[in-house]
């Protein structure tokens, strides 16, 4: 079985995950976007930290980075 | 116990508010998919990534597949229950919203089984939908395994997470700060862990609950009605402490 054989056999599972975290992460940046006030001040941190740490940024952001 | 259906109700709600559901559903159900998808296509992964290397791993089967599951969503649920409930109680006293809350004509021991009844729905729902996307991608990509077994051992993971979310609110009671109470309770959690290897002692460990749970899978008839008693005991114990603590207390 060589690489794309794997990828076609591989992606119907994979799509449901590709959906939940990308919801996630767009979840989370709608939020901080409408945020005016977030953990430490920093929305670009916060941004990075969502888009680039997958699932881990969006949940640490949507647990401990929101201020009321 | 007055006002306990008011008190679910407003949790329900800020469990949706906040997206805690949300978040908890989604991780679990993240790996209910990807457990069993990468048990079985992890080791041909590895053989293209370097066609030289010689690497001898056995196909993996279901029952290891829900055994990795289980190992997995004890540990992270075990940091969501921490992270989400850390707070829960002091940062409702502090904030002003608990005496807010409480000046009505309800209880106090309605609030803290409100926070557990609604901590512990959210875990059960996420569970059951993780461990059903789970199984379903074990079957089809590993073959069968015993359902029975898998159903008791979601229970027994339930009991575990209904453990670690009271440890988790009699903590939020006693410290004002939310990490030390999350510090500690992870500690514990960990530290209970780390005592199932103590023989006679281990036997009483609530984490007991997700070997024996495990043990079903593959077969194995030992049991630990020990830690399950253990497990009902420090859920009541931790409960009544919390109470006790924010009995008095001038909110």
């Amino acid at each position: 079985m060589d690489g794309l054989d794997i990828v076609i056999e591989i992606l119907p599972f994979i799509i449901p995950l590709f959906v939940l975290q990308l919801a996630l992460m767009i979840l989370a940046l709608v939020d901080l976007i409408q945020r005016e006030k977030v953990k430490g001040n920093n929305k670009v941190l916060w941004a990075l930290l969502i888009v680039l740490v997958n699932i881990i940024g969006p949940v640490v952001y949507l647990i401990i980075g929101r201020e009321e | 116990m007055s006002g306990l259906g008011a008190f679910i109700k407003k949790e329900i709600k800020e469990q949706i508010k906040t997206y805690r559901f949300l978040i908890i559903a989604v991780v679990l159900l993240v790996i209910g998919l990807a457990t069993p998808l990468m048990l079985k296509y992890l080791p041909q992964i590895i053989k293209l990534a370097g066609e030289d290397i010689v690497i001898d791993i056995p196909l993996p089967t279901a029952v290891q597949a829900l055994t990795e599951y289980a190992d997995t969503i004890i540990q992270v649920g075990v940091l969501m229950v921490v992270l989400i409930a850390m707070g829960s109680i002091s940062g409702e006293i502090y904030k002003g919203t608990a005496a807010m809350v409480l000046s009505k004509p309800v209880s106090r021991v309605s609030f803290i089984l409100a926070k557990l009844f609604t901590l512990s729905t959210s875990f059960t729902a996420a569970l059951i939908l993780a461990s059903a996307a789970c199984y379903g991608y074990t079957t089809l990509l590993l073959g069968e395994a015993n359902l029975a077994a898998f159903l008791a051992l979601n229970g027994l993971l339930i009991l575990f997470f209904m453990v670690a979310i009271s440890l988790t609110l009699l903590l939020s009671s006693v410290f004002r700060n939310h990490l030390a109470a999350g510090g500690l309770a992870l500690v514990i959690l960990i530290g209970q862990a780390v005592m199932l290897n103590i023989p006679r002692l281990g036997d009483y460990m609530p984490a007991g609950l997700v070997s024996w749970g495990t043990g079903l899978l593959s077969g194995e008839e030992a049991s630990a009605w020990g830690a399950l008693r253990i497990s009902l005991a420090i859920i009541v114990t931790c409960l009544y402490l919390t109470w006790l603590r924010i009995r008095n207390k001038e909110l």
